[in-house]
């Protein structure tokens, strides 16, 4: 019995760890290329979930929902770095103002979907339904069609990533964004190609979430604090760091909220950050991108 | 005279006449207002202390006004005498400045941003939970504090003489500190730690001044807060409470001293007056212009109203100066 409910909650933290993974790895990547700490990433992952809902009430299907979840953050990620970021970059006081500006921008986001689609909650159709019986563990569906699409994308991020001209370009702005613009990057076209890939992963999770939760205007909030932690833990900007320590973060809080209490969870990995933060400022895992 | 004395002169005058207010109108709804400015521009001064002045991005001062808000409060509801209450409150959230001060001496620029606003986070998730409910009142918050009351005046004249009295401290202590030797080093921190250091700043020192001293009057004004309004709750620990504090200083100009004073007033004024005249809907019209007005006032105006002023003042005495010397 025990040892059911131990599995059950592995799979679910599993589930989540994916989810959390997707967004988070977004913001480490929009913060370790282009050098801005998102804070309108929550709000980029609710209007996913509102688009991709959007969509699948339209249409029904769960492919044409993940595409548009993903289309419209990305296309907004551009309009951010266009409009909002590029003003502020290179000048006195950039990384506190530009977190202002994404502030500023959650807020516009959040309203702008609490008057479009009001304040009541909606929520996606699972993708799948029923459940695998193995011996006597029972797995939903659900859950593992949320693992497979997420680590599903996360390999496509990373085969981007390491394997083509443009993402080989991002790593090295990240590494190094002066030297790589003297190899001829065009750094705004990364910031902006890097905000849209990112701001399009945060949609992908949020199509993810609103198949297991509910969508409702503020729900990016929680989400961009979890995605921010998540990063601290993995060492700001670094991927597969962050990646690593969604899935950590994301079992502690399942088996957290099954044995202690669900009260609990946050305020535990709030203080997990801090205390991390303490010990090494640059996070558990070293390197970048 | 120089533009330094004109600001202050300005200054103290644009003050006595707010202050006159709350005697010519005795509405309840005009003293409110200027109680609440109070309030607000002596949370916006020391937050700006902070980002403005020494240059450390805190991004959760708000966490020394709540537990200001919630030691005094819940103080208050176990009968202790409103002095102890605020010594309590204030001092607590002094200690925790320091501690905070003290861990993170070495954290900088968007590391030191997250880390406060996790601490601020936290300290909202934990008011809230189940268990410490019988103390902070769980999600509901504190009701029913005992207001502080003075016999002969009425309650709204209380609230507006506490307020003051916040406010006068405050400015003062703030003031001198700024405009003397530690607020020049201050600034020399902000423009560089790493260059203010080799030329013999205790940077850790200062870093814990300025830390203790934001916490101590923005834990008093929590403290105030809850004493005079009879209530506290975890609305004040949210990130849009923030972002209104944090308005009031970017509107005001956050490097400067009267800034993020006469960016409190004009915005208390502002919002209270729409939050009694836009009903329902204001919440989301105020968000909007808030929302929008930020990114111009950064790139346009990023000294803020007063610190564009101040700049005005001086680029004019510099012409003068110019003109005389070529003469």
């Amino acid at each position: 019995m025990s040892l059911e409910i131990l599995a059950d909650s592995t799979i679910s933290g599993l589930a989540l760890g994916g989810i959390y993974a997707l967004a988070a790895s977004g913001l480490a990547l929009v913060y370790g290329a282009a050098g801005v700490l998102n804070f309108a990433h929550g709000s980029l992952i609710m209007i996913g979930a509102y688009a991709a809902w959007f969509m699948f009430t339209l249409t029904g299907s769960p492919v044409a929902s993940i595409l548009l979840g993903f289309l419209i953050p990305f296309t907004l990620g551009v309009v951010l770095e266009k409009v909002l970021f590029s003003p502020f970059r290179k000048k006195p006081n950039e990384t506190i103002n530009i977190i202002f500006v994404s502030i500023a921008a959650a807020l516009l986001l959040e309203i702008f979907s609490l008057v479009v689609f009001g304040p009541r909650r909606k929520s996606i159709p699972p993708l799948m339904t029923g459940f695998y019986n193995l011996g006597t563990f029972t797995i939903s569906a659900q859950k593992l069609a949320i693992i497979t699409v997420s680590i599903a994308m996360l390999l496509l991020l990373w085969i981007f990533l390491t394997r083509t001209r443009l993402g080989i370009m991002i790593r090295a702005v990240s590494q190094d964004a002066e030297s790589a613009q003297i190899l001829g990057v065009d750094l705004k076209r990364i910031y902006t190609i890097v905000l849209a890939i990112g701001s399009g992963m945060a949609g992908i999770s949020g199509f993810l979430l609103g198949s297991i939760f509910l969508i409702y205007p503020k729900m990016g909030e929680l989400q961009l604090i979890i995605s921010i932690i998540i990063i601290s833990m993995g060492g700001l900007g670094n991927v597969q760091g962050t990646i690593i320590s969604s899935f950590i973060l994301s079992l502690i809080q399942s088996l957290t909220a099954t044995y202690l209490s669900l009260g609990w969870s946050l305020p535990i990995m709030l203080a997990a950050v801090c205390v991390i933060f303490i010990i090494r400022p640059t996070g558990i895992f070293k390197g970048r991108v | 005279m120089n533009t330094l004395q004109k600001i202050n002169i300005l200054a103290i005058a644009i003050f006595l006449l707010v202050n006159l207010i709350p005697f010519f109108l005795s509405d309840r709804f005009s003293i409110y207002i200027v109680s609440r400015s109070l309030l607000w521009a002596v949370v916006a001064l020391q937050w700006a202390l902070l980002l403005g002045h020494a240059g450390i991005y805190s991004f959760g001062n708000l966490f020394f006004f709540g537990i200001g808000g919630y030691v005094a409060g819940i103080a208050a509801t176990q009968g202790y005498n409103p002095v102890v209450c605020f010594i309590a409150g204030s001092l607590l959230a002094m200690a925790l400045g320091l501690g905070i001060g003290r861990l993170t001496l070495k954290l900088k620029g968007i590391y030191m941003a997250i880390f406060t606003f996790v601490i601020q986070e936290a300290t909202r998730h934990i008011v809230q939970l189940e268990h410490l409910a019988p103390w902070t009142g769980g999600p509901v918050g504190l009701q029913n504090i005992p207001k502080i009351r003075i016999v002969g005046i009425e309650e709204m004249y209380v609230q507006y003489l506490m307020m003051l009295i916040l406010f006068l401290v405050s400015i003062v202590v703030s003031y001198i500190v700024v405009s003397g030797k530690y607020g020049l080093l201050f600034r020399a921190m902000r423009e560089s730690e790493d260059f203010a250091s080799i030329l013999g700043v205790n940077i850790h020192r200062i870093r814990l001044l300025v830390f203790s001293l934001s916490a101590l009057f923005t834990g008093l004004a929590g403290a105030m807060f809850a004493l005079t309004s009879g209530g506290f709750t975890d609305e004040m620990l949210l990130v849009t409470t923030s972002i209104d504090v944090l308005f009031m200083i970017i509107v005001g100009g956050m490097s400067t001293f009267y800034g993020p004073i006469a960016g409190a007033f004009l915005m208390t004024f502002i919002t209270e007056n729409l939050r009694a005249y836009l009903l329902g809907e204001l919440a989301v019209v105020r968000i909007v212009i808030i929302s929008l007005i930020i990114p111009i006032i950064l790139k346009f105006f990023n000294r803020g109203l007063v610190g564009q002023f101040e700049f005005y003042l001086k680029e004019r005495e510099r012409a003068k100066s110019i003109k005389l010397t070529n003469l």
